[in-house]
């Protein structure tokens, strides 16, 4: 498998996934897992927003399913999501991270376990620190990452926390994440 | 990513198997390193060689060990749906073929689906009569769930669900405070039974016509869950029902047995085959 984009956020990230989406062509190549806090209770509604509009599939992993190219996956409610040495799926009810769960930190530090360098990580918008440490990681694994920047940010704790953290690869806006992640694909 | 590595995983598996005879190394890896972090950290241990120390020198840590690998937090009647349709036609359907039917709550959540199980009892079915069993793998594990409380933590959470699926958010006839804590009302508990389970679940002591084992298969490979299955099948009755965790996947299982079937695709519950 090439490369894996993991893009976190949290309050004032969902429309800013919906503009990702919606501009990514149909033959997209890289697998995209989305990881962002939602209601833990409520299973139905977010993963049929985020379809609107969108060329390319849409999917929750089930646990041990395989992670295919061209696919978004969102991290479903409630259940923390783990990328394992085979290129698969694997879910956890373990305890909350960073009182989520999902956690992004955990999506991201085990996607760059297994994909080193060629973990992606976009950190959104966001109200609490989760992600800055799973976006040190893939930094640290020699990873890109992108941050948005936190005067765009609808709530800039999350981006915020990132840069503060470490040096990220490219801090911008949404249109610059945008760009980014489509030149990706190319 | 988890800080306790591979190879220091591989090691504490090999001293819990040469000193206890349980094989964890069908576990799905990335989950166990996190849960040995959390127990490092919160033992005050400084290194993953001091815990392989502690697990073979120490009974009473190696209890701990398993409690750690066994619990996760989790509120009252999680997935609201699997448990309305459990009260509304899943319970139905065992007490007309079964005047006091057998069941299994294999339960990794604090007792938090034990729990959700005996108020879904005694809200649909006050008159009727089961035999409700619970099984623990650590002497702590079960005796935090006999407590029957209400973990703090999920008590907004658990208040929620309560309400959608007991359509009443009123704790009081089901619940007792003691020191601001929530306890189980021990009419709704004293004949609940136990066993002790081991991570194959092979010697299970009985079969059951209802099996609640949520969310535990995703602890292990794909390999081993076909084999926990395989175990579950075989202590389940004929027609028997079995309720998986939303998310959990046995595709593969279901290829290859001839004796379990789909009864809801979407809530993941399964029958046992008749005949």
């Amino acid at each position: 498998m090439n490369k894996l984009i993991i893009i976190g956020g949290s309050a004032g990230s969902f429309r800013i996934v919906k503009e990702i989406l919606s501009k990514l062509p149909e033959e997209y190549p890289l697998p995209l897992i989305i990881c962002l806090h939602r209601l833990r209770d409520a299973r139905k509604g977010f993963l049929e927003a985020l379809e609107l509009k969108t060329r390319i599939p849409v999917r929750e992993p089930r646990d041990k399913e395989k992670i295919l190219a061209g696919t978004a996956w969102l991290a479903p409610a409630n259940y923390h999501l783990m990328i394992e040495y085979g290129y698969f799926f694997s879910l956890s009810v373990d305890e909350p991270v960073n009182h989520s769960r999902p956690a992004i930190d955990i999506v991201m530090e085990t996607a760059a376990s297994v994909f080193r360098s060629k973990a992606v990580g976009v950190l959104l918008s966001g109200a609490n620190m989760d992600g800055s440490a799973g976006m040190h990681m893939i930094h640290k694994q020699g990873g890109k990452t992108v941050v948005q920047d936190p005067s765009t940010a609808e709530i800039r704790t999350m981006p915020e926390a990132a840069i503060k953290l470490f040096e990220p690869g490219l801090i911008t806006d949404p249109e610059g994440i945008i760009d980014f992640i489509l030149n990706l694909g190319k | 990513m988890p800080r306790t590595s591979i190879a220091h995983t591989r090691n504490i598996i090999q001293a819990v198997k040469d000193k206890y005879g349980y094989d964890f190394s069908m576990y799905s890896l990335t989950s166990l390193r996190y849960k040995l972090d959390r127990l490092i950290s919160g033992s005050f241990i400084s290194y993953p060689d001091m815990l392989v120390q502690q697990i073979v020198e120490n009974d009473r840590f190696f209890d701990e060990f398993l409690y750690r690998i066994m619990a996760s937090e989790s509120a009252l009647f999680r997935d609201r749906e699997v448990w309305s349709m459990l009260g509304t036609v899943y319970l139905g359907y065992l007490f007309r073929s079964h005047a006091r039917p057998d069941i299994w709550i294999g339960d990794a959540s604090y007792g938090a689906d034990l729990q959700s199980f005996l108020l879904l009892m005694h809200h649909y079915y006050p008159e009727r009569k089961v035999n409700v069993y619970f099984s623990w793998m650590s002497e702590k594990y079960r005796d935090i769930i006999l407590e029957m409380r209400l973990r703090p933590g999920v008590i907004t959470a658990s208040r929620e669900n309560f309400a959608e699926v007991m359509k009443s958010d009123d704790f009081n006839p089901y619940y007792e405070t003691h020191n601001k804590s929530y306890h189980l009302r021990s009419e709704i508990w004293k004949e609940t039974q136990n066993f002790r389970e081991y991570p194959d679940q092979s010697g299970i002591p009985q079969k059951f016509h209802l099996i609640v084992y949520r969310n535990r298969l995703l602890s292990f490979s794909s390999d081993y869950q076909n084999l926990v299955l395989d175990n579950i099948v075989n202590a389940m009755h004929p027609g028997a029902i079995l309720v998986l965790g939303y998310k959990e996947n046995i595709d593969e299982y279901l290829e290859s047995s001839p004796n379990l079937e789909v009864a809801d695709g979407s809530e993941n519950i399964y029958k046992k085959k008749r005949g």
